[in-house]
């Protein structure tokens, strides 16, 4: 990045196919759209031409793509008009979770599958980006510590949170669920 | 531990857990049932689809050509094949004669004072420097007002040189030549009377290109002061989303 910075424009495109992957996948999750996040994506690499200047080498590359992807991201949510908040409401995703063999054991897994996402997209967006980073291939705790801002110990503190909200979501839409 | 997995956790417990998390005590791992949920939340990869490459691809080459458009430096050399052809570089240069004529005068008077007048002469050609300077900042035509900002430039740290170029920052009508004048202060941020000039300059500035070029110089003074006035700018103006994402993007990274 360093050497974009100075005017080698073509290293960007490197960079491009490096971090494509992670970063549709990161607002395919957030934002679900498949076009919307090819969009995000140009734009985030937008600004990290036009903010080249900004990126002063003292972290990695990838924490301050990362911060520049979240940016994008909040702004996407703003736009949409929703920066979401945990919601309580389970009684209405029981028509949502459409069960077409209820009774087979083999559904089990896929049942708890879709209880899983469901209780994700029900979760606080802070709460759901950090669980989806984390499982973010190649993204290490200490690379979120850095884009965070926090230490490492709290990290892994807010994803020990997060997944017990996540577990109680599932618990809740799962009594729903069985009346 | 084993409180936790029997579900009945009480409130300093959780508190305690979470210490132990923090710490390195317990790693997330240990906690059986968390870490399988974790383990099965399944991230759907994505590839990017051509046209995004090609978007992406298009946007750095966009910004190559950008890159390699004339900037002062070149304005400074062609201000020197412009030497015998623009009009006010033939005053330039006739008042230079005179004044050597006068130089060659004195050296033949019987005086003592050679140094002295060496050096009076030189303030005197910087001085008929920031007149012309100047007097080409009012010129109608904008190509005249260019060249004027690069003879700023090349003058610099003259205060009313500073004070000209702010003046253009502030009040020309035309982008490009308020955006050379952005350039050519930029040498002289370090002075504080220059960044007070600059920072201010940012509520008249209603041009995008000037506003995103300012929070852009901002961003490399790492100026505090720019913040809040930049963010008053953001509030009162009428100011594109784009810009606006723009200029915010450059203050987040003023830290």
């Amino acid at each position: 990045m360093l050497k974009v910075k100075n005017g080698d424009l073509d290293k960007l495109g490197l960079l491009f196919e490096r971090y494509h992957r992670i970063l549709l996948t990161f607002f395919y999750k957030m934002h679900h759209r498949g076009g919307l996040s090819e969009d995000l994506v140009q734009n985030v690499f937008m600004r990290i031409l036009k903010y080249r200047h900004g990126f002063r080498g003292d972290g990695t590359f990838k924490v301050w793509m990362f911060h520049i992807a979240r940016n994008v991201s909040h702004d996407q949510f703003k736009k949409d008009g929703r920066i979401k908040y945990a919601t309580n409401d389970t009684e209405n995703w029981e028509e949502k979770i459409s069960m077409d063999d209820s009774d087979s054991d083999s559904d089990e897994k896929e049942i708890k599958d879709k209880l899983l996402y469901q209780a994700l997209e029900m979760m606080d967006t802070d709460k759901k980006e950090l669980l989806v980073m984390s499982k973010l291939k190649g993204v290490k705790y200490k690379e979120i510590s850095e884009l965070l801002g926090i230490t490492e110990g709290n990290v892994k503190t807010r994803v020990f949170r997060a997944l017990c909200d996540l577990k109680l979501k599932m618990n809740e839409l799962n009594v729903n669920y069985k009346f | 531990m084993k409180k936790y997995k029997s579900g009945d956790i009480g409130k300093e417990d959780q508190e305690l857990l979470e210490k132990y998390i923090n710490d390195g005590v317990i790693e997330l791992e240990d906690i059986e049932d968390l870490h399988e949920l974790h383990q099965s939340i399944e991230l759907e990869e994505r590839e990017a689809s051509p046209e995004l490459r090609s978007g992406v691809y298009q946007l750095i080459s966009n910004e190559k050509q950008k890159m390699s458009q004339p900037r002062l430096l070149d304005a400074l050399t062609s201000w020197m094949d412009n030497l015998f052809t623009s009009n006010s570089y033939r005053l330039a240069y006739s008042i230079t004669i005179l004044l050597v004529g006068g130089f060659v005068g004195w050296l033949i008077a019987p005086t003592g004072k050679y140094n002295e007048e060496l050096s009076s002469l030189n303030g005197e050609l910087r001085e008929m420097k920031a007149i012309i300077m100047i007097s080409m900042l009012e010129n109608s035509s904008a190509s005249e007002r260019l060249k004027g900002v690069t003879i700023g430039y090349e003058l610099g740290a003259d205060a009313k040189v500073i004070e000209a170029l702010i003046n253009t920052l502030n009040y020309d009508d035309n982008v490009n030549v308020r955006l050379a004048a952005l350039e050519a202060l930029e040498p002289y941020a370090s002075n504080s009377e220059v960044r007070m000039g600059l920072v201010t300059s940012i509520k008249y500035q209603d041009s995008p290109m000037v506003q995103l070029s300012l929070a852009e110089l901002m961003v490399r003074l790492q100026d505090k002061n720019a913040v809040k006035e930049f963010q008053e700018l953001i509030n009162t103006k009428d100011i594109e989303p784009e810009v606006k994402a723009g200029i915010e993007e450059n203050l987040n990274l003023i830290i």
